[in-house]
């Protein structure tokens, strides 16, 4: 699950483990606020619901698990998902944390590959709709253009064209590429192939394409058909 | 338009039914046919029509062997250099040593069917009278294959967990392809600039039926959405 334009709160009483958590998490694109302490994390999530809280442990006043509590009892902010991050790997809270509901618990010191892992997987759980960055291709100036690569099995092959089994059901009078030995054999792997026609077989994932070279010139279909004569 | 050549096929056989599929097969395939069922009939067509093949039944007149007798005359006493293949139900070493002995250019065994009607035109005729049979394909062997088909995309839209992309093709969901652009080496750097993706919705679009997919990256190739997320942000960033 995608951390890009993600809103996280970052509730840590040490500035130095904001800072560091907030530059990983930044960096990626995501929305981060921070607050530090319980009273002024719960200031900022009634401003703004955020999309996953990261909670330290051991914070003077109102400590990580009592504030999760708080917030688990409250319908409003009760399914916002939250991981822990604390300094003693104290299997007892890691169970009460559990109990609580809590969705993930980090040790620290933690590594941003590790965060980011985590705030995936949390994320990926709750089947929360993933933010999109949109293109707009004149602003962006970007090449959007690119090419798509799928396996297929070549079954048929004539002198006009050939038959191509894929898990993708390919527009009729599209012009594709095919990679293939037989292709490569005979030359043609520079020839643009016409899909005529495409059907489902059997299975859901499985269509099979009736396809024609374009423009073959008499000296290639020649050949195409003298390679044929010699197979089986 | 110029009009397509056909190949034309004689045949003589006395069993009507073989007649009957030969005549289907043949009209499916665009081959321009020509049945006899004896083989006096077949002799007389055979000197004012010159065939690009002809199937001569071995058996004949109830099992005297007049389609060899057919055969040796052909070859012996007309002048024309025709393709002649013997057909018959039994192909045991007999029969085949006599189509051999009688100078046939083939065999070819009952019951008839469209593949193999069509491996012996392939065999036997020139590419000119083959090429414009709509239904000359071939059985690839499994050897040759396997096969990438390469496609064209533009990308709408992406975050660090899956792609938008606007192709016309339908990709069902949880098919896997493979995607290159120049904008995956903008995004990787000197990594590979193609990429593993796995197609998770998929949204037909009217009315120019155009699809929206949706497809996400490899889950576990985590340096590649931390690139792309770095690297969206980045965009972000010049925008303001």
């Amino acid at each position: 699950m995608a951390i890009y334009k993600r809103n996280i709160l970052i509730i840590d009483d040490d500035p130095d483990m904001r800072n560091y958590l907030n530059q990983i998490l930044s960096s990626s694109g995501a929305f981060v606020r921070e607050a530090e302490s319980a009273h002024y994390g719960f200031e900022s999530i009634k401003e703004n619901i955020p999309d996953i809280i990261l909670l330290d442990m051991n914070m003077p006043g109102e400590s990580g698990l009592r504030f999760s509590a708080r917030l688990r009892e409250l319908e409003l902010y009760a399914k916002i998902p939250i991981i822990i991050l604390s300094q003693n790997k104290n299997k007892e809270i890691i169970k009460e944390s559990k109990d609580l509901g809590i969705q993930g618990y980090l040790a620290k010191p933690v590594k941003p590959i590790h965060l980011k892992n985590k705030i995936r997987e949390v994320l990926k759980d709750l089947k929360i709709p993933p933010s999109v960055y949109i293109f707009n291709k004149s602003k962006d100036n970007l090449d959007t253009q690119i090419m798509y690569h799928v396996h297929g099995i070549l079954t048929q092959f004539g002198p006009k064209g050939l038959k191509v089994a894929t898990p993708i059901k390919i527009e009729t009078e599209a012009k594709l590429k095919i990679q293939a030995k037989i292709i490569r054999d005979l030359n043609l792997d520079q020839e643009e192939i016409i899909v005529k026609s495409s059907t489902q077989l059997g299975r859901a994932k499985e269509f099979s394409s009736i396809c024609e070279f374009e423009g073959l010139t008499e000296l290639q279909s020649q050949n195409i058909f003298n390679c044929l004569k010699e197979w089986p | 338009m110029k009009k397509k050549v056909r190949p034309l096929l004689m045949s003589v056989d006395d069993d009507p039914a073989y007649n009957k599929i030969l005549s289907s097969i043949c009209e499916k395939m665009q081959v321009e046919v020509n049945i006899s069922d004896t083989a006096k009939e077949f002799v007389k067509k055979l000197s004012t029509t010159t065939p690009d093949i002809c199937l001569i039944d071995i058996n004949l007149s109830r099992g005297e062997k007049v389609g060899l007798q057919i055969v040796k005359f052909i070859k012996e006493k007309m002048n024309k250099k025709i393709p002649i293949l013997v057909v018959s139900a039994s192909n045991d070493m007999e029969t085949l040593n006599s189509v051999a002995e009688i100078g046939a250019d083939g065999f070819m065994a009952k019951p008839i069917d469209a593949p193999r009607l069509l491996s012996k035109l392939a065999k036997y005729l020139p590419y000119e009278k083959i090429s414009n049979l709509e239904t000359f394909f071939k059985t690839i062997p499994s050897s040759y294959s396997q096969c990438i088909v390469d496609r064209d995309a533009t990308i709408l839209g992406m975050n660090d967990e899956g792609i938008f992309l606007e192709c016309s093709d339908e990709i069902p969901i949880g098919v896997e392809i493979e995607l290159e652009g120049n904008i995956f080496q903008d995004i990787l750097g000197d990594m590979s600039p193609s990429i593993k993706v796995t197609s998770a919705i998929n949204l037909i679009e009217d009315p120019i039926l155009k699809s929206k997919s949706y497809l996400v990256f490899d889950q576990k190739n985590i340096l590649l959405q931390d690139s792309i997320a770095k690297w969206l942000h980045q965009i972000d960033l010049n925008e303001k």
